[in-house]
């Protein structure tokens, strides 16, 4: 302390130093001097002094809130890219970084000071309405109180110092020091479980690091026209209803039996899948009066809706009971797919109603989503496409598959122990009872 | 010592917070603050959102939308583990009794906390727009669906445009409307264009005190 005005340029420091040092719990810097201070005492000093010359906390303050507001939306997904975002996302991240900005501003270059804390109170305003109600308020109020400090910062005139406001200097810097660890532990605790997310480089290489095996393409927004594989349904006929060549075109059934009238029983299904048991069973073998739609039906072809892609992975829906309403069996559909088009039973109906422990199980990507409910019921022009039926009809087991297709379909029909492969339904109305969808 | 001086030299002169310049911006800018939260709990001013990386639970006593889709794909968690989520897209939502809370660990294994944001309780329901959210669990005592398609490539979805679409080939769902009492959602990531948040409540405590 005694060298210091030698140091000439350093007119400042000696009355400011004293003016502050009382208030700091270190020992007085001239016994330090004396014991000729170690290396980590002088860093400790300079640091000191460096924060001293510069509105230290509205930088740290800033910065603090900065990162909570960038990083609440920072999105990555498995793969290492920036996934849907939003635009409180884009907002969020802009804000919180050109508050970081500021905060550097303020350190490096604090002449400047007033107008880089202008705009950070600014920026955390409008924070509150851009993003994520500004860091959920904490990220705003933390951007205020920054910006206001710096805005308040200002370097110590010794000229001044009598004339300055006395009842300010009595505890200035130190004053708003208790606020500050409440302050950073509330960010800190709600920055800390997003803070690895950060690091975007190196999470952002190439998709073949991650052991999720399933490709996962950039996902660009779907504009209208952007359907893409509309065009491979082109092949299919534009009508959306069941047109239905009824002509004895090639069957793909192993066992022709062309007779249409023939076997009316639903366990004569030629299919070798079927149950062989050809006896029996009264219910449903009924007299051939209605008949309702007992046509050829193995030759049947059928168009799947315009424009229908369908996903091209393993699914099926299973239920302990099926009721089919106003059921049509309308032929077997090409339908496309990402992979190429799958053969498909089609089947109309006006009503579809499952229960008990209804399931629907999606596997993709070494993930498996499932819907769980506890009913289901499709009504209205519902429509259903899948590579396999299968379930007990009258305790008898079933099987339909597009090469073993059902021989007669009744306008209604009970299902119990149902199973569906790969199954498309739409219809007009959905009412799920107890739905319950976990993805893991 | 002198590195000292010198120090300090180069940092220029030290300098100290004047209070009175302090309240002089500080005190509009909060009562500015103030404002913008009272009419967003007026349900006049639209907020925006997008949460990601950290897992938080949403529930309503209803949920009603317009442009519905649906499908699998996966999102990463904080640590970076990644974390199967059915991503929902709704265009237009109207929501009453929202309840959104996130727990999270005060650092050095201080407990827990809970921010938990509660709105569209008096009459007037919570509106959002493009609203997005990724749940990796989605549970509702009843859900009425019209023009539903089940099983269509995620990637040809087109019941809410402008949303980001799924992965080709891969399962996905849509309906022009869909309207979904009790609703709960463990959710990874979400964000809205806008939100409306009449009635709103941000409350912050110690403790875990999820919305269920």
């Amino acid at each position: 302390m005694p060298d210091e005005p030698q140091d000439g340029d350093s007119a400042g420091p000696d009355p400011a130093e004293s003016a502050v040092s009382p208030r700091d719990t270190d020992l007085p810097e001239p016994a330090d001097e004396s014991r000729a201070p170690g290396l980590p005492l002088r860093a400790w000093r300079g640091a000191r002094a460096w924060r001293r010359a510069r509105p230290f906390w509205a930088g740290v303050l800033l910065i603090l809130a900065g990162a909570e507001i960038l990083l609440i939306p920072l999105p990555i997904d498995a793969m290492g890219l920036i996934l849907h975002i939003g635009t409180g996302g884009v907002l969020g991240i802009l804000i919180g970084a050109l508050l970081i900005v500021c905060a550097l501003l303020l350190w490096f270059s604090p002449a400047q000071r007033t107008f880089y804390s202008v705009v950070a109170v600014l920026l955390a305003i409008a924070a509150l309405i851009a993003t994520n109600l500004g860091g959920f308020i904490i990220g705003t109020l933390l951007g205020v109180v920054g910006g206001s400090l710096g805005f308040a910062w200002t370097p110590i005139d010794p000229s001044d110092l009598p004339a300055d406001d006395r009842p300010g200097h009595g505890g200035s810097i130190y004053r708003g020091i208790p606020l500050l660890p409440v302050l950073l532990g509330l960010v800190a605790a709600v920055a800390h479980p997003a803070m690895p997310a950060v690091a975007p480089g190196q999470s952002c290489s190439p998709p073949a690091a991650t052991a999720v095996a399933r490709p996962h393409p950039s996902r660009t927004p779907l504009s209208p026209a952007s359907a893409a594989p509309a065009s491979t349904c082109g092949t299919a006929s534009p009508s959306p209803t069941s047109t239905v060549s009824p002509g004895p075109t090639d069957s793909p059934g192993p066992s022709p039996s062309p007779s249409p009238t023939a076997s009316p029983g639903p366990t004569a299904s030629p299919g070798p899948t079927a149950s062989p048991g050809p006896t029996t069973s009264p219910g449903p073998t009924t007299s051939p009066g209605p008949r309702p739609s007992l046509s050829p039906a193995r030759n049947k072809k059928a168009a799947a809706s315009a424009g229908l892609v369908i996903a091209a992975v393993p699914s099926a829906i299973s239920a302990a009971s099926a009721t089919l309403t106003g059921l049509s069996y309308d032929g077997v559909a090409s339908v496309p797919t990402a992979s190429g088009p799958v053969q498909m039973l089609k089947f109309s109906m006006s009503g579809l109603s499952l229960s008990g422990n209804d399931n629907l199980t999606v596997t993709q990507g070494g993930h498996t989503l499932t819907v769980r409910a506890a009913s289901l019921d499709f009504s209205g022009n519902v429509t259903l496409l899948t590579t396999k039926f299968s379930g007990d009809l009258l305790g008898i087991p079933l099987t339909f598959t597009p090469s073993s297709p059902p021989p007669l379909v009744l306008p209604v029909m009970v299902f119990t122990n149902v199973v569906t492969e790969r199954p498309d339904t739409s219809s007009d109305a959905l009412q799920i009872g107890g739905l319950q969808i976990t993805s893991g | 010592m002198s590195s000292s001086d010198n120090t300090s030299a180069r940092s220029g002169r030290p300098g100290r917070v004047r209070w009175k310049r302090f309240a002089l911006i500080a005190v509009p800018s909060l009562a500015a603050t103030g404002a913008l939260l009272g009419l967003t709990a007026g349900g006049a001013l639209a907020s925006s959102f997008s949460i990601s990386g950290q897992q938080f639970e949403v529930s309503a006593n209803s949920l009603s939308g317009t442009g519905f889709q649906q499908f699998g794909t996966v999102d990463q968690e904080a640590s970076g583990k990644p974390v199967a989520v059915a991503e929902s897209q709704i265009g237009s939502a109207k929501i009453t009794n929202l309840c959104q809370s996130v727990v999270a660990p005060f650092p050095f294994g201080l407990g827990t906390f809970t921010l938990r944001i509660t709105a569209g309780g008096g009459g007037t329901p919570v509106s959002a727009s493009s609203l997005i959210i990724d749940a990796n669990q989605l549970s509702g005592s009843t859900a009425i669906f019209h023009h539903i398609n089940i099983g269509q490539d995620a990637s040809t979805l087109n019941a809410v445009p402008g949303a980001p679409a799924g992965a080709a080939g891969t399962f996905g769902q849509q309906a022009s409307d869909v309207t979904i009492d009790n609703l709960q959602q463990t959710a990874y990531s979400t964000s809205a264009g806008t939100f409306t948040l009449p009635g709103f409540s941000l409350n912050l405590a110690a403790g875990t005190h999820p919305c269920f």
